[in-house]
């Protein structure tokens, strides 16, 4: 408990200092750290709207730190980014020191306004420089990427052109192809006559044909008979021998396939097992 | 040439496609049957290397097998099997024992197929003949022939047993065309080399030595080739006695010697 209340600084004497604000409370509310040289030194104990609408600020300061400052120090309102709390900072003063004394209002630096809108400013210069550093490559590769696309306008455009003249040549075949059949439909009747009579001079052709040179295939195909005729006789003769010895051949096989199937195993597998016999008769068993 | 390549193919084409498709459907048997087939086969197998006692061990195994599922006819078959190698073990008395049993079947009720009585009778006929029982080999020779109804796989065997038959009874004339007939029928060489020694003896018997020589010798070069050792001995016997009674008696000794020789290898190998 005393540890604590020795850290809150209930056991350190401090003094207080004042300050006007007159352009409202910029940001300061109580318990607003009081600094020196970036060290805390105390802290905005109490803040009254004043009658003429000046805002008083009353600052709680250790009395040790007090006797740092001169009599014309300064304070300044600060923060260290942008988006972080405001502090009110001590400008120590040129004078000889420890002249600054306690209850006194300090006043409040000039242009302390535009230096924290600087510092925002800044903050926000740095961070675009830093997006834009990133934005570069991605609008180096987009500036590729549409230049590129424009030369594939330029392909697709050329093959369009391309493709579109195509188009135009075929519709002038097909009008071309048109006008052809119906060239051709109208001669039709006309050639119909023609073939009609091309086929009459087959007709009439092989009228002829029947008549005059069918006589003379026939005492071909007689003596190409007669030939045929020749030939079956001289394979009767021929023939016979070749299926002599295909018979020979065959028995042959049969002899050695019923070797194989009386052979044990082959036997047992071809018969299975021949059904058991007893001791056959033989005459020698009569004596001798 | 490429039409003839191509008839070629196509008939060998043929010809699988014909053996496929022969094939049998396969029959469903239990676990118990198939084991008992298994044992007859290898009984067969066993009994053609001279290996009579296995043979003998697998038969009646097989014969238990059949009994415990009153399969008659395959129980009867077996015992038939064991009755050819008791008579080849010079146990007669118990071969015909067991065929008698088997002829006697039907009369209980039991199914017996024909080819199963046909066997029966016919080795029935083969002891009897042993035994010189003229009469009861006769009749089981005539029940058998009865049952042989071309095709009959018993064809040749029960003619060369009606020549021996005929030779016992003295009718060589007979024996002869039995035996003739015996030799057109055979389709296994044993049954040729039987009918052949057949016709050796039924040749000495009519003093035909150079042509009973001649038999006698075939049926030994194929008894040689089947590897039946017993069968050889009693060709090297045959041919003994035919170049004894012929009075050839070196190449009488020479043949008995062989017999001797053959005799006792034999026995060693464990046959008799």
């Amino acid at each position: 408990m005393g540890l604590s209340a020795w850290r809150q600084g209930w056991f350190t004497r401090t003094e207080h200092l004042h300050l006007e604000l007159t352009q409202g409370a910029q940001g300061l509310q109580v318990g607003t750290l009081v600094k020196l040289k970036g060290f805390k030194i105390g802290e905005v104990d109490g803040m009254t709207l004043e009658p003429n609408l000046n805002v008083h600020v009353s600052m709680r300061i250790t009395a040790e730190k007090l006797a740092l400052l001169d009599a014309d120090a300064q304070v300044k309102l600060s923060r260290d980014t942008p988006i972080s709390a405001k502090y009110i900072e001590i400008i120590p003063g040129e004078k000889a020191r420890g002249t600054l004394r306690a209850d006194t209002a300090i006043p409040l630096k000039e242009g302390s306004d535009v230096e924290d809108i600087m510092l925002v400013v800044k903050s926000g210069v740095e961070k675009l420089s830093s997006a834009l550093g990133k934005i570069e490559p991605i609008l180096d590769d987009t500036k590729k990427l549409t230049g590129e696309a424009a030369d594939m306008r330029g392909h697709v455009r050329s093959a369009v052109d391309v493709m579109l003249n195509n188009l135009q040549t075929v519709s002038g075949q097909v009008k071309q192809i048109g006008q052809t059949a119906q060239g051709m439909a109208t001669g039709l009747d006309a050639d119909r006559a023609i073939i009609m009579g091309q086929v009459k001079g087959m007709v009439k052709t092989i009228e002829t044909t029947v008549s005059t040179d069918v006589p003379q295939m026939s005492g071909k195909v007689k003596a190409a008979l007669d030939d045929v005729k020749k030939i079956t006789a001289d394979a009767a003769i021929d023939i016979p021998p070749v299926l002599r010895s295909t018979r020979i051949v065959t028995e042959d096989i049969a002899e050695i396939t019923d070797g194989a199937k009386k052979t044990w195993p082959i036997s047992s597998f071809i018969n299975g097992e021949p059904p058991a016999r007893p001791l056959r008769l033989d005459a020698f068993e009569a004596g001798k | 040439m490429k039409l003839f390549s191509l008839l070629a193919f196509a008939a060998s084409a043929l010809v699988l496609t014909a053996g496929c498709g022969s094939k049998k459907p396969i029959e469903i048997k239990s676990p118990a049957l198939e084991s008992a087939e298994r044992l007859e086969h290898r009984g067969s197998a066993a009994y053609a290397k001279g290996d009579h006692v296995g043979a003998a061990k697998d038969f009646q195994t097989a014969a238990y097998v059949y009994e415990s599922l009153a399969m008659t006819d395959a129980l009867a078959n077996v015992q038939l099997s064991l009755a050819r190698i008791d008579s080849d073990d010079g146990r007669p008395t118990e071969a015909l024992a067991r065929v008698n049993r088997v002829l006697n079947l039907p009369s209980t009720g039991a199914a017996i197929s024909p080819s199963t009585i046909l066997l029966a009778q016919g080795r029935a006929a083969a002891l009897y003949l042993q035994q010189k029982n003229l009469s009861a080999a006769g009749s089981a020779l005539t029940a058998a022939e009865g049952l042989c109804i071309a095709p009959c796989e018993s064809a040749s065997a029960l003619s060369v047993l009606r020549a021996n038959w005929h030779v016992a009874s003295g009718d060589l004339i007979s024996a002869k065309t039995k035996t003739t007939a015996a030799l057109t029928q055979a389709g296994a060489p044993s049954d040729k080399a039987n009918a052949l020694r057949s016709l050796a003896q039924i040749g000495l018997a009519q003093g035909l030595y150079p042509q009973a020589a001649q038999d006698a010798m075939q049926a030994l070069q194929l008894d040689q080739s089947i590897g039946a050792s017993n069968r050889v001995i009693a060709d090297l016997d045959l041919l003994a006695s035919i170049y004894s009674k012929a009075g050839d008696a070196r190449k009488a000794a020479e043949y008995t010697e062989l017999s001797r020789a053959a005799t006792a290898a034999r026995a060693r190998l464990g046959g008799k």
